[in-house]
């Protein structure tokens, strides 16, 4: 657990961590609570933390750099942070959280479904049984604000992307892809199955906080007749 | 009081240095696409370099003030004029009551900065002013500004400064020559590949915004195929998807990515990019680490500067 992580350079003031290359719950599970420490350490320099499935990334305050370790490398201070970090009483997870989002999966906005009940050779019935049946880890947020990579999908739900983005996906679009499965926020463009919507609101800048969901948290979808 | 948008250009939004802190979220940076451009403009009105101001794209907007203003004008040169009498860039500008500021004719660059003494008036979202369009967040109304907008600023501090202009000389590389430093999927380029990326010319193509440009040139090609695992990009990054030509990220960039990272323009010189418009033509030029950090530095003394009053010109041409 306190073996340090391989740290690279993704531009002169952001730092990739990595913990391997294996998506399990567990390398995401150490590259999130070493975020946590980060975070409760309120470091000074540090101006954007993105953690991912498997990495970290720190973005350091060049202005900051500048005025308190002129002429240092960014990979040598993150370094030391991350020696920090581990060194440190560990952050308990937060309470964990268990977000469950309502799904309507016969709804105009679902254009897949039918056609991965085709592709997968099972009936809508079945697809929406598997897709409610599992609890999912939010692993990280990306692509759009507010945006969950959920995981793992049930492997007999497993299906490409569309070879051709859709140009345009309703906001509270429910879909899959490959092991993953995740909601559209906003309008946007997309690749995934849309094979489910929700009225639930993953992303308004006006509340407090402003994502529906956070790293680590839990999520599962329940069924619902109609929105 | 205010500035009042009598037509609008065909992207202008109210910008700042940009929403840091929220990325986890899945929430952009945003904030202005040149930042060095914006520094100058707030910093010659003795601003904070963060304060929020409108970022222009070709064509402009017309604007008309209703109180009289201290202005500056920075990056892109789109002539701008102010009834009719050409306003100079990168200095302090007296505007009376009732001006109307035309942008007639653009000279250079791509994207032109209006800053106002004390900034303009917007509430701050996630302790940032910039307007993140995709996701209506921050700025007028997290949109573009359109006909009729009333823009306000503080009309206490529109009093005449110093005729002094801010010096850029030596802020933005010379010759369209941009550098870079390999990204982390940097070996993956095939032989060829590398070679291109360094030394072949390469033009903005059509299909350009606030979250990146693509580069038209020759198609780059990669060792291997295998997917990658989403992770970090930052404004600057150059992507490789899949189709083989290079992207490099600006402002408005997702958080995550899941294309190859196969370079990072250095911090000095993306002010540079983000000045490109499609069609222009520039070289990428591989340097250090090393070289890299201590171009970054320069760039941020050369700032330091202008915030100190040093760098400054005298100009013997008042405001109009």
């Amino acid at each position: 657990m306190n073996e340090l992580p391989v740290i690279t350079p993704l531009s002169e003031y952001a730092v990739i961590v990595s913990t391997g290359n294996e998506l399990t719950p567990e390398n995401n599970e150490r590259i999130l609570a070493i975020f946590r420490q980060l975070q409760f350490m309120r470091l000074p320099g540090l101006r954007d933390l993105i953690p991912a499935f498997n990495t970290l990334t720190l973005v350091l305050d060049p202005d900051w750099l500048d005025r308190v370790a002129p002429g240092v490398d960014p990979v040598f201070i993150v370094r030391n942070w991350i020696i920090q970090a581990l060194r440190t009483e560990q952050q308990s997870p937060p309470n964990p959280v268990c977000i469950e989002i309502p799904v309507c999966y016969n709804h105009p906005d679902t254009p897949d479904l039918l056609r991965l009940s085709d592709r997968l050779r099972l009936p809508p019935e079945e697809i929406i049984r598997l897709h409610t049946a599992a609890t999912y880890r939010v692993y990280m947020l990306g692509f759009l604000p507010g945006f969950p990579y959920l995981g793992l999908l049930d492997k007999r739900l497993s299906a490409p992307r569309l070879e051709r983005p859709r140009v345009r996906v309703p906001a509270g679009s429910v879909a899959i892809a490959g092991r993953q499965t995740g909601v559209y926020p906003l309008a946007s463009p997309g690749g995934w199955n849309l094979i489910g919507k929700t009225s639930v609101r993953l992303y308004d800048p006006a509340r407090e906080q402003p994502t529906l969901l956070r790293p680590g948290d839990s999520v599962r979808f329940i069924a619902v007749p109609e929105l | 009081m205010s500035l009042n948008v009598v037509k609008p250009g065909i992207m202008d939004t109210i910008q700042d240095m940009g929403r840091a802190g929220s990325a986890h979220l899945g929430i952009p940076l945003s904030g202005a696409a040149d930042k060095a451009a914006l520094a100058v403009g707030n910093l010659v009105l003795g601003n904070c370099a963060d304060t929020a101001s409108i970022e222009c794209h070709w064509p402009a907007p017309v604007l008309r003030l209703e109180a009289p203003a201290l202005l500056a004008l920075t990056g892109a040169d789109f002539g701008a004029t102010a009834d009719g009498i050409p306003i100079q860039q990168n200095r302090a500008i007296l505007l009376p009551g009732n001006a109307e500021i035309r942008f007639v004719r653009r000279h250079s660059g791509a994207r032109a900065y209006l800053c106002v003494r004390g900034g303009f008036l917007f509430p701050e979202i996630l302790g940032s002013r910039s307007t993140h369009v995709v996701s209506a967040t921050g700025g007028f109304a997290g949109r573009k500004l359109a006909t009729g907008d009333n823009i306000q600023f503080d009309t206490s501090l529109q009093q005449p400064g110093p005729a002094l202009h801010a010096s850029t000389h030596g802020l933005y590389p010379v010759n369209h020559l941009i550098r870079f430093t390999p990204g982390p999927e940097y070996d993956r380029l095939s032989e060829n590949a590398r070679t291109d990326l360094e030394y072949e010319n390469w033009k903005i193509a059509v299909n350009s915004d606030r979250m990146g440009c693509e580069l038209s040139g020759p198609l780059l090609s990669l060792k291997n195929n295998e997917e990658m695992v989403s992770s970090a990009v930052v404004p600057g990054t150059i992507q490789l998807p899949a189709g083989g030509k290079p992207l490099i990220l600006l402002s408005d960039c997702q958080t995550t990515g899941g294309y190859p990272r196969v370079g990072q323009i250095i911090e000095a010189d993306l002010p540079a990019v983000a000045q490109l418009s499609p069609g222009d033509t520039f070289r990428l030029v591989r340097v250090t680490r090393e070289e890299a950090l201590l171009a970054g530095y320069r760039y941020r003394l050369h700032l330091r500067r202008l915030a100190q009053g040093v760098l400054w010109h005298n100009s013997n041409q008042t405001g109009t």
